[in-house]
């Protein structure tokens, strides 16, 4: 858990809401920018961003505080963004599955590896499902460790391993795939 | 044909290094205070917060335990000075903003704010702490109340309402500019022996 939130959700519990000032501000981001990769919308952005944080207060009783409280948030938000995304949307989260043979030159991997940019990663994972691209960003951006992204996404931690893995090389194929089409 | 490993390893480090560089939106500033708008204190029996505070892991150093030890000792003898003290001497906590005559005095703030959901008073008292000192609200009254402990002096002090609107006392009778274009309240304690005591 991040330096002193067990103290701050014990405060909050006693009824210190600049405690939970202090929680709101420290992961804002973070769950906004999901809430942005969700809906597309910044009015949508907020409005989910706001209810997870109002139910994590709420909920707040039912949360361990030794246990690490970002994922216990993320898993929230997630929950929230795809309920939204189904009433509103009225469609099914989105599925993608892509090819998995790699038949690619060997030259185009090292090119690869030295062209892509932060840009085209954005991209790439703007395509790839939800699952894949949420449990690359708890791990390399947010930086949570593999047992705390298998706590967000509700996995066992054998399943996350993968589901990084897997995700990563997924992203991989479609940066290739997309320099493919460019070329053409 | 068939892609080495190194080649793979090599383009899936590039790509976690991208995914760490990626730039977050920042939300708006407005997020924090509407949260805070829609959530109010919450209220805990004594017994849920001592078994949250048992529940909570802590570090225990013999170094750590000396000022422990000193507020214990302290807690004690100012216990013992209590029980023995004039009968006559008792905290008055009533009426608007008051003060008794004690070497520590109580001071009780009133706030007449029905549509608040949280305040807290704030001032030079503890050095304009974030925290301050929360005011809880009398039904019976239909007034948010707080007490202060101090010794006799001169302090400015503010309600802190909602945990974004900083007010001077409407009941003060002394106020000053806070240099950034805000008033704060005038307390002045006198010395306890029955000498001037005023807010």
């Amino acid at each position: 858990m991040a330096s002193g939130e067990e103290t701050l959700v014990y405060e909050i519990l006693s009824g210190d809401v600049n405690s939970y000032a202090l929680l709101v501000k420290r992961y804002q981001k973070p769950i906004y920018n999901l809430m942005l990769r969700m809906t597309g919308s910044e009015q949508d952005a907020l409005d989910l961003t706001q209810e997870t944080f109002v139910r994590a207060y709420e909920k707040l009783e039912k949360f361990n505080p030794s246990a690490p409280f970002f994922p216990w948030l993320y898993t929230m938000g997630l929950n929230l963004a795809r309920d939204f995304l189904r009433k509103e949307k009225g469609s099914p989260i989105e599925s993608y599955e892509l090819d998995n043979s790699f038949s690619i030159e060997i030259d185009q991997d090292d090119a690869l590896a030295d062209q892509i940019d932060v840009q085209e990663v954005l991209k790439g994972l703007q395509t790839l499902p939800i699952d894949y691209r949420e449990a690359l960003l708890l791990r390399f951006h947010e930086g949570l460790s593999i047992s705390e992204v298998a706590y967000a996404l509700g996995l066992s931690l054998s399943a996350a391993k993968m589901r990084i893995h897997r995700g990563l090389l997924k992203l991989r194929q479609l940066l290739e795939n997309q320099r493919t089409v460019d070329r053409a | 044909m068939q892609k080495t490993p190194v080649n793979i390893e090599k383009v899936l480090k590039r790509i976690t290094g991208l995914i760490v560089d990626i730039r977050y939106a920042e939300p708006p500033e407005s997020l924090t205070e509407n949260v805070l708008a829609r959530i109010k204190p919450k209220k805990s029996t004594f017994l849920e917060r001592l078994w949250r505070r048992l529940r909570t892991p802590v570090s225990v150093s013999p170094l750590k335990m000396l000022p422990a030890g000193a507020s214990v000792l302290g807690v004690f003898a100012f216990a013992v000075v209590l029980l023995w003290r004039d009968p006559g001497e008792r905290i008055v906590t009533h009426g608007i903003n008051q003060v008794t005559h004690h070497p520590l005095n109580a001071v009780v703030l009133f706030l007449d704010r029905p549509d608040a959901t949280q305040v807290e008073v704030i001032g030079s008292f503890d050095n304009w702490s974030q925290r301050g000192v929360s005011m809880v609200w009398d039904k019976d009254r239909g007034l948010w109340v707080g007490a202060l402990y101090l010794k006799p002096g001169s302090y400015e002090y503010a309600f802190r309402v909602n945990n974004r609107e900083i007010i001077a006392d409407p009941k003060a009778i002394l106020n000053q500019d806070d240099g950034f274009g805000h008033q704060n309240s005038i307390l002045i304690i006198g010395n306890g022996n029955g000498g001037e005591t005023k807010i």
